[in-house]
């Protein structure tokens, strides 16, 4: 019941935009909508912040984390790559546009943090940075688990890698289509990951259709010989709304 | 005595110190612990009595290294103490036994609905056919020595990285990240956890992240499976319905539904306290460990 309260209010979104474009064909789902990936891109990694950025080099990184780090920082100087910079909340990324009506809620509080920056010890909880590659849709995270992410002893929770994948569906999703939701999620868990090494997480964006974006992801070793998990990922499209500037 | 005593009242070592130890002089212990080493000739006159109290004092001296190697391993953990003494350190005269903190208890960041609940399940636990399980921050020593002698190579194994390691789903502070409660029935093989999400488990603004979601399902199955023996798990396939509210309280069902050799089927749901509105279906695999 709730899907179709969101397609309403999807559609709605859709009306709006359609009329603000002057009814053009309709060339791509992501356009149709209003936001070019370009347009997000540059929303959403602000290149001049003072807001930390914690998906940079630390001390508690290993050296592969290190090396493959630079390997894409180099790729995003030539050409194609992004990295997605790591704000410790989600509502830093979208200053200025909030959620469609029906979904704000309201809050005094103050202290939000997105899950999986909720650990700041450094090397303790989520070590992670991740890379989008806007014109073939698809992104790469390193990711490291630290020892406060235990599930079997000495090993990478199960959840913590979910959440791990969520996570970089969910910036794939809103980066390539603005998809705001997850609708699904199925991982088939093939190993476990050694606390404190490194796993490569590569997500392909496979369709988008019906509002809903398809992606799947594939967490392995370095040098691809264990494969950790395979993951898919169903996530909704809904636009966010500019704030009205009063408010901010 | 009473100096004694408070000077080793912080910090978890508890040394009860024995009326002989009232004899030494006040400036001696006054410099021992501000300078953390102990000579037993710096303790003066009071040295010349041997026997007991010469041993009293070379204990004194143990506890005091303890403490200062105590205060480096305990900067990320709370409330228990697993560290062994040091080579070399003396035994503790006497200490109290450190008993691990149980956080499936309520505390102070839980919402009325939760504590609401929990008294309603506690009920249930009189007739015995409902337990509350206690969850812990560390896995216990047993099971971890059981693990690393069954899968673990010993070439991966990091000892400061195994002192240190917490189970994630409590590695959060109090009311911020998850807090929650199991209760399971051994009859029904049903495993119930009561689940409140902080402001640290955000992901979409005002919401739970789906990652979180799909922590505490896996937590919940898993836990749902272990009350049949260690089990990992295989694949877990999550729907999500409807979105969380942040700091809202909503009860995640667990229930085995049938085993299979080694594999084992888990169904969940995540619905509100009023089971009106389900947030999210799931169903999980989990492989036995033989």
């Amino acid at each position: 019941m709730m899907r179709s309260g969101f397609q309403r209010v999807a559609r709605l979104a859709h009306h709006r935009a359609l009329l603000r474009t002057h009814l053009l064909p309709r060339l791509h789902q992501a356009s149709a909508f209003g936001s070019s990936t370009d347009s997000l891109v540059a929303r959403f990694c602000p290149e001049k912040t003072d807001l930390k950025d914690y998906a940079l080099p630390n001390s508690s990184w290993c050296p592969d984390m290190l090396s493959l780090y630079q390997e894409f920082l180099e790729k995003t100087k030539s050409g194609g790559w992004i990295k997605i910079p790591s704000f410790k909340s989600n509502r830093e990324h979208i200053q200025g546009l909030k959620l469609p009506l029906g979904l704000v809620t309201d809050s005094d509080k103050q202290d939000w943090r997105i899950f999986t920056r909720c650990i700041l010890l450094e090397g303790q909880g989520y070590e992670y940075v991740i890379f989008f590659h806007p014109s073939e849709k698809k992104s790469v995270c390193l990711f490291q688990p630290g020892p406060y992410l235990e599930g079997p002893p000495g090993f990478a929770h199960g959840g913590s890698l979910a959440a791990m994948m969520d996570e970089t569906f969910s910036k794939t999703a809103y980066l390539a289509g603005e998809g705001l939701f997850t609708l699904s999620l199925n991982i088939r868990f093939k190993n476990l990951i050694p606390v404190g090494s490194l796993a490569v997480l590569d997500i392909q964006v496979e369709k988008i259709e019906d509002q809903k974006l398809y992606m799947s992801c594939i967490a392995q070793s370095r040098d691809k010989q264990t494969v950790y998990a395979k993951s898919s990922g169903v996530f909704l499209q809904l636009q966010l709304e500019e704030e009205p500037p009063q408010q901010q | 005595m009473d100096l004694l005593w408070e000077e080793f009242q912080h910090g978890q070592t508890k040394v009860k110190v024995g009326s002989h130890l009232r004899a030494l002089s006040r400036r001696a212990i006054e410099r021992n612990s501000r300078n953390h080493r102990v000579s037993v000739r710096e303790t003066g006159r009071a040295i010349e009595r041997k026997g007991i109290l010469e041993r009293r004092l070379e204990k004194h001296a143990g506890v005091l290294m303890e403490k200062k190697n105590a205060k480096k391993e305990r900067k990320n953990d709370s409330g228990e103490v697993f560290h062994e003494p040091p080579a070399g350190a003396q035994r503790l005269f006497s200490s109290e036994k450190v008993i691990p903190k149980d956080y499936g208890l309520p505390n102070p960041s839980w919402s009325k609905d939760l504590r609401l609940l929990f008294d309603q399940f506690m009920k249930k636990c009189e007739d015995g056919s409902w337990k509350r399980l206690p969850s812990y921050r560390q896995n216990p020593t047993q099971t971890l020595k059981d693990f690393q002698t069954r899968f673990v190579d010993p070439r991966f194994m990091n000892e400061e990285q195994v002192s240190k390691a917490q189970q994630f789903s409590r590695s959060l502070e109090e009311g911020l990240g998850f807090e929650y409660v199991m209760f399971y029935n051994k009859v029904e093989k049903k495993m119930v956890c009561l689940f409140q999400g902080g402001l640290h488990l955000q992901g979409v603004p005002g919401f739970v992240h789906g990652g979180a979601i799909a922590t505490i399902i896996d937590v919940t199955t898993g836990m749902c499976a272990i009350a049949e023996g260690i089990a990992m798990t295989a694949n877990l396939n999550i729907d999500y319905k409807k979105p969380i509210p942040l700091c809202s309280v909503v009860v995640v069902t667990s229930q085995l539904s049938k085993t299979e050799g080694r594999k084992l089927f888990i169904s969940c749901t995540v619905q509100s306290v009023d089971e009106k509105t389900l947030y999210t279906q799931a169903t999980g695999e989990k492989l036995h460990c033989l």
